[in-house]
């Protein structure tokens, strides 16, 4: 079997050190919002108004699905890489805003 | 008529690490026009975000030139970096081990012929000033392969923007004939 790989460092560090808790403020927005479509979900299905019941059953269903699938695609995979310690997809997201060009020499020396 | 070239500077640069050969020729983009990339590497920090970035030489796609930073100094190009070539010397300090050169511009749009020109012209003169030949031209390098961790940069080749064989082969016609490793007299 082989082994899993196993996940070494903060987890508000990339491996190469970088400091990046953007995956846990996302993975926490996320639930936050997930909690707050269950909770809809939850006063749906207490409704006492049967006539528009259906109408919001289905739109606490859509919400919830919006969220889940979000959740699944984006914070998921971001949390994996990171977990995995796979710094890879951080990166390419931060590549944008990578502007620190030194080499480690230079940044040991304080420039 | 050839745009002339700027005369604006970086402050983006340091005294090259005693003992590290030069032995590396850098390729970029820049990801913004020739102006853009000016005003960016001439600055310290962008909305409060410190920048640290810089290059030798700056080809704008109309054929503008820039010569930011010093040739006798390293300039912050390569970042984190690891040779991918065990024939390379350098280890940590990558921007003292080389020069770096840069288009101005990124995908979608490709490099203009021009620009490419200006690099291969630029590219065998300044190996030809290190006593390099036309054998030594696998000592062009992109950024996409030096930097660390690798798939952190992806320029130039990336989306098949600037490949650099060709460039490499283009380099080594304009190179003439020479023993490797003996630089030119009075030139760094």
């Amino acid at each position: 079997m082989a082994d899993r790989p196993r996940r070494r460092g903060s987890l508000l560090h990339e491996k190469d050190g970088d400091f990046n808790p953007g995956w846990l403020i996302a993975c926490l927005v996320s639930l936050i919002g997930a909690g707050g479509c269950l909770a809809v979900f939850v006063r749906v299905l207490r409704a006492t108004n049967p006539a528009s019941e259906t109408v919001q059953l289905g739109l606490a269903f859509a919400f919830l699905t919006f969220v889940l699938v979000a959740w699944l695609t984006g914070v998921y995979s971001l949390g994996k890489a990171k977990v995995l310690n796979d710094s890879k997809v951080l990166t390419q997201l931060a590549e944008t805003f990578d502007v620190d060009e030194r080499d480690e020499d230079q940044r040991a020396a304080g420039h | 008529m050839r745009p002339a070239t700027d005369a604006r500077t970086s402050p983006h640069h340091t005294a090259r690490t005693p003992g590290v050969a030069l032995e590396a020729f850098g390729v970029h983009w820049t990801g913004g026009s020739f102006a853009a990339t000016l005003d960016w590497i001439s600055r310290r920090e962008y909305q409060g975000k410190p920048i640290y970035a810089s290059y030798h030489m700056l080809i704008g796609p109309l054929g503008e030139v820039a010569y930011p930073v010093d040739w006798a100094r390293a300039s912050y190009s390569l970042g984190v970096s690891r040779r991918h070539d065990p024939r390379f010397t350098w280890t940590r300090a990558g921007n003292s081990a080389s020069e770096n050169f840069a288009l101005a511009g990124a995908p979608p749009t490709k490099p203009t012929a021009l620009q490419v020109e200006l690099l291969v012209d630029a590219l065998a003169a300044r190996l030809a000033a290190h006593g390099f030949g036309p054998d030594d031209v696998w000592r062009i390098v992109g950024h996409d392969e030096v930097a660390w961790p690798r798939g952190r940069k992806p320029d130039p080749q990336g989306k098949d923007w600037l490949p650099l064989a060709p460039v490499r082969a283009a380099v080594a016609r304009a190179l003439p004939a020479r023993s490797p490793h003996t630089p030119l007299p009075g030139v760094l």
